[in-house]
């Protein structure tokens, strides 16, 4: 009961008196993991999965249609608005996956091509539509939106298709002349997957001194000085974004480090899935 | 003279519209029992001209780009004779991304050897030159002349004009003052922030100075920033408003943006925790070079754009643009940090100096 009154009228001395002794309220360590659970293949589309972490779940279903061989991008997403996600936030998420697909972070344009049912390359190329369903919010997004990403494109398979229109035919290819092929399906190409680590700096008022919080939930986030989600890739940081003062220049190392290694374990357990 | 170039042009501009109409009848006409265009052939040419078009526009705007480049390395290798130099003179292997064994995978290494030795000389042969120079003269380590110009906007609370090299940015703050209900927070102030680009400010001219995603990224990157930098707790219910505009964009825009609005918001007398700063840096070559151009923010080369509070470790910002070897993330970082503390020193003259020119008003 005490600890409740301390928790609702001293947020910030309740946590620094768990965040002292090295552990969350609830007993994990600082920098513990949370456990990711994923399955594909569950919410329609050519791809789909349901990821769940860190108090998140979401859902991502891509459709597919095909367009002409042109500069466009190849690839929208819509996070759908839900009470918990604030409008302003959820462009900013577009934003940033958005431009993750604009520097060939998950899937390269030119794995977007359409094939024939001899794996030869048309005048055609896929465009993904990806849509992102909130359906739990009680921590980062971003961790469990780019692991859904990940999982729905490994999951995606894309039908032949049969274009009744001449190479050397300069007119323009009309819409009848192009049809999927359902008999053989070919597996999207992917680019190795990324993995998003959300991070919260708790400055401990009495020693001074910066801790380092893996994947805090929304109360513990308040009473952080800043908050970091960190995107690593294959030996590489993809993108940052960091909100709040970050004191410690080594504490970002330590973020991908820590990225890195959970990437690690998600990728492995993509390819024996 | 001036005839000869008439003349010049107007023959370039007929063998552009001949070549145009020849291939465009080549390629759409098809029935020849009419005088007029079918509805097949209409669509046809000016989707024809549209690509025509768009080709020569492309063309043009890399020629804008890589002509100064081929200019600036004259008397250098070219990019195939560095790359067989590079090849013949290294010793080493560059390491592979993953130890290998089997035949198939060592002609993977090999070609990504190859890749990697093109991309890295081809990048630091156009960023830094031999002598260890960059495109506009300076050192990897050296920032552009930083002017500015306080005080330029009479309607707004605090203005400020800042040049970096050759990127413009003019920035405008309006408040505190009683926001929307829709925005007010009840502890603090709320920050809102909207950074435009004028058409004409890149080598492109853009069709939407606001709004694009592009923009609304920078805005929430800016708002984010100054939220931690700005006391917002001493104006509760309130709401300041900053309009960062990019007149010429040539490179480090964002940092750019923070700079002109810590001045800015320094003219408006609005109490932070500090003289906010940025920096953008990249690196090539495990060299770190800061200050980038618009010419050196190319697609391959990583950048990271940092801010801190006074140039001291106190992070307000980090955003990064391309992908970064992990091992590469301290270098950068110190660069970009030493790039900010340089920055700082800058605006704080200016701050001073301006906060001397208002004594007289002021009464001290």
């Amino acid at each position: 009961m005490s600890s409740e009154v301390l928790r609702g009228i001293d947020p910030r001395g309740y946590f620094s008196t768990f965040f002292r002794e090295g552990v969350f309220p609830d007993g994990r360590g600082l920098l513990d993991e949370q456990k990711l659970v994923f399955k594909q293949g569950e919410c329609g589309g050519v791809g789909s999965s349901v990821v769940s972490t860190q108090g998140v779940t979401v859902s991502c279903s891509i459709e597919a249609s095909v367009s002409l061989v042109s500069d466009a991008p190849l690839v929208d997403i819509n996070i759908e608005p839900s009470q918990q996600l604030p409008e302003k936030d959820a462009e900013e998420y577009n934003s940033l996956l958005l431009s993750l697909f604009t520097i060939d972070n998950f899937v390269k344009r030119e794995n977007l091509r359409c094939l024939d049912i001899c794996d030869k390359m048309l005048p055609l190329e896929w465009q993904l539509h990806v849509t992102i369903k909130v359906l739990s919010l009680e921590g980062s997004l971003l961790d469990a939106v780019v692991c859904a990403i990940g999982a729905a494109l490994a999951d995606t398979k894309l039908p032949s298709i049969a274009l009744d229109h001449a190479d050397t035919d300069e007119s323009v290819i009309e819409k009848n002349q192009i049809r999927a092929d359902y008999r053989s399906m070919h597996k999207l190409t992917l680019e190795e997957p990324l993995m998003c680590c959300s991070f919260g700096i708790f400055v401990d008022s009495e020693k001074s001194k910066e801790l380092l919080l893996l994947a805090p939930n929304f109360e513990a986030i308040s009473v952080c000085r800043a908050t970091c989600s960190v995107i690593v890739g294959k030996d590489n940081m993809v993108a940052v974004r960091e909100r709040g003062r970050l004191g410690n220049f080594s504490l970002l190392k330590k973020m991908c480090q820590i990225t890195a290694e959970r990437r690690q374990k998600f990728v492995e357990t993509l390819r024996s899935t | 003279m001036n005839s000869i170039q008439n003349i010049q042009q107007l023959r370039e501009f007929l063998t552009v519209y001949n070549t145009l109409s020849e291939r465009c009848f080549n390629a759409c006409a098809r029935d020849y029992t009419t005088s007029t265009l079918t509805k097949d052939e209409g669509s046809c040419v000016s989707q024809c001209i549209d690509k025509q078009m768009l080709v020569n526009r492309r063309f043009m705007l890399v020629f804008a780009e890589q002509a100064p480049k081929a200019l600036f390395k004259q008397g250098e290798q070219s990019p195939t004779e560095a790359i067989k130099s590079a090849s013949a003179t290294k010793s080493e292997p560059v390491s592979p991304p993953e130890s290998t064994q089997t035949a198939i995978v060592e002609e993977k290494q090999f070609v990504w050897e190859t890749i990697s030795i093109e991309n890295t000389n081809f990048q630091a042969m156009s960023i830094i030159s031999e002598h260890g120079f960059r495109m506009d003269g300076r050192r990897p380590a050296q920032i552009r002349n930083i002017n500015t110009r306080l005080g330029l906007n009479r309607n707004a609370e605090g203005s400020c004009y800042l040049e970096h090299g050759n990127t413009k940015v003019l920035c405008a703050v309006y408040g505190p003052y009683e926001g929307k209900a829709s925005k007010r927070l009840e502890d603090r102030c709320a920050i809102v922030c909207q950074y435009s680009t004028t058409t004409f400010s890149g080598l492109e001219r853009k069709n939407r100075p606001r709004g694009d995603r592009k923009s609304t990224e920078i805005s929430r990157l800016l708002e984010k920033a100054f939220e931690s930098v700005i006391l917002t707790e001493s104006f509760p219910r309130s709401q300041i408003d900053i309009f960062c505009e990019v007149i010429q964009g040539d490179g480090s825009n964002l940092a750019a943006c923070v700079n002109a609005t810590s001045l800015a918001l320094a003219d408006a007398g609005i109490p932070m925790k500090g003289i906010a700063s940025a920096a953008t840096c990249g690196i090539v070559e495990t060299k770190p070079i800061v200050d980038l151009t618009s010419r050196e923010e190319t697609d391959l080369l990583p950048r990271v754009t940092l801010a801190t509070i006074c140039g001291r470790d106190e992070v307000i910002l980090v955003e990064l643009q391309n992908r970064l070897h992990i091992d590469h993330l301290s270098v950068v970082m110190d660069a970009a940090k030493a790039t900010c503390a340089d920055v700082y020193e800058c605006l704080a003259v200016v701050a001073q100096q301006h906060l001397k020119a208002c004594a007289p008003i002021l009464g001290n």
